[in-house]
C-alpha cells in the first residue's frame, strides 16, 4: 500500500497553517467572484441587508 | 433584486418580501459546490500534467478552501454583514481540518504514494466541505433565533444507515441532531437539516 505508485517530480509539500482571521477585502471580492458564477440569487444572499433595516 | 434577510425568521426574503425557502438556499449552496468541485478538479490536473508545481496547487486550494466555506458559511447565516468574530472562528475551525487533510494530501503526493486518478479524485472531494460550513452556520442561525427543533430529510438515493435512521425520529431537538459530516457518510453526506 505505502508502495510509490508515481515517481513524477511534484516539488516540495509546504505546510498550510491554520487561518481564523474573517476574509480580507481582497477574499471578499473572491467570494463575490465566485458567487457570480453560481448566480445573482447567491450574490443576493451573501450580500444581503437586514430585513426591516 | 435586493435580497434581504430577516432574522426573526432566519430566512431571506425577496425584494418583493417573498420568503425564500431554505431549499431554495440549498440549491444555491449545491450549485455553489458543483463550482468549486470543478475548478478543485481542474486544480488537481494542473497538478498532474505538470502546469503547477505541489507548492503552488496547495496554495490555490487553501484561497478555494478558505473562499468556498466563507461563502457558505455567510450565506447559511445570512449574509456577510451577519457574520460575528465567533462565527468567523467557527469558519476557521472548520478549515483548520481541511487544511490538515491537505497538508497530509500533500506529503503522500511528494513522496509519490498518490496516482493522478486518485490526486484529481481527491482534489475535488474537498468541495464537500462547503455544505458543512453552510449547515455549521445554519444550526447556529437557527439555535440563535427560536428554534429548537430539526428535523433530518435524507436527500441522496444511497444514503448512509444513520442518515436514514435520525431522518426516522423526524423532529428532535436540534442539539441531538448530528450535525452534516458528522455520521457515515461523513463530508458526502447530502441530507437537508429543517429547523422550526
Amino acid at each position: 500500500m505505502n508502495e510509490k505508485i508515481d515517481k513524477k517530480p511534484r516539488g516540495k509539500a509546504i505546510v498550510i497553517e491554520a487561518d481564523t482571521e474573517p476574509p480580507t477585502a481582497k477574499g471578499i471580492k473572491a467570494m463575490q467572484d465566485l458567487v457570480r458564477r453560481v448566480g445573482l440569487g447567491a450574490l443576493g444572499m451573501l450580500e444581503a441587508e437586514t430585513y426591516g433595516d | 433584486m435586493a435580497i434581504k434577510y430577516d432574522p426573526k425568521t432566519n430566512r431571506y426574503r425577496t425584494a418583493g418580501g417573498r420568503f425564500i425557502s431554505p431549499r431554495e438556499v440549498r440549491k444555491t449552496i449545491d450549485k455553489t459546490f458543483e463550482v468549486v468541485k470543478k475548478d478543485m478538479r481542474a486544480l488537481g490536473e494542473a497538478l498532474t500534467t505538470g502546469g503547477i508545481d505541489l507548492r503552488t496547487f496547495q496554495t490555490l486550494m487553501r484561497e478555494k478552501l478558505k473562499i468556498s466555506h466563507s461563502l457558505a458559511a455567510s450565506i447559511g447565516r445570512g449574509g456577510r454583514r451577519q457574520m460575528s468574530l465567533s462565527d468567523w472562528g467557527k469558519v476557521g475551525g472548520g478549515l483548520k481540518k481541511q487544511y490538515a487533510y491537505l497538508n497530509n494530501l500533500s506529503a503522500q503526493i511528494e513522496k509519490g504514494l498518490v496516482s493522478d486518478v486518485q490526486i484529481i479524485n481527491r482534489a475535488a472531494a474537498y468541495s464537500h466541505g462547503v455544505r458543512l460550513a453552510y449547515y455549521g452556520m445554519t444550526t447556529i442561525a437557527e439555535t440563535a433565533g427560536d428554534a429548537t427543533m430539526c428535523r433530518r430529510i435524507v436527500n441522496s438515493k444511497e444514503g448512509c444507515a444513520e442518515c436514514a435512521e435520525y431522518a426516522a425520529f423526524g423532529w428532535i431537538p436540534i442539539e441531538e441532531m448530528p450535525e452534516i459530516g458528522e455520521l457515515q457518510c461523513s463530508v458526502f453526506c447530502a441530507c437537508l437539516l429543517e429547523f422550526r
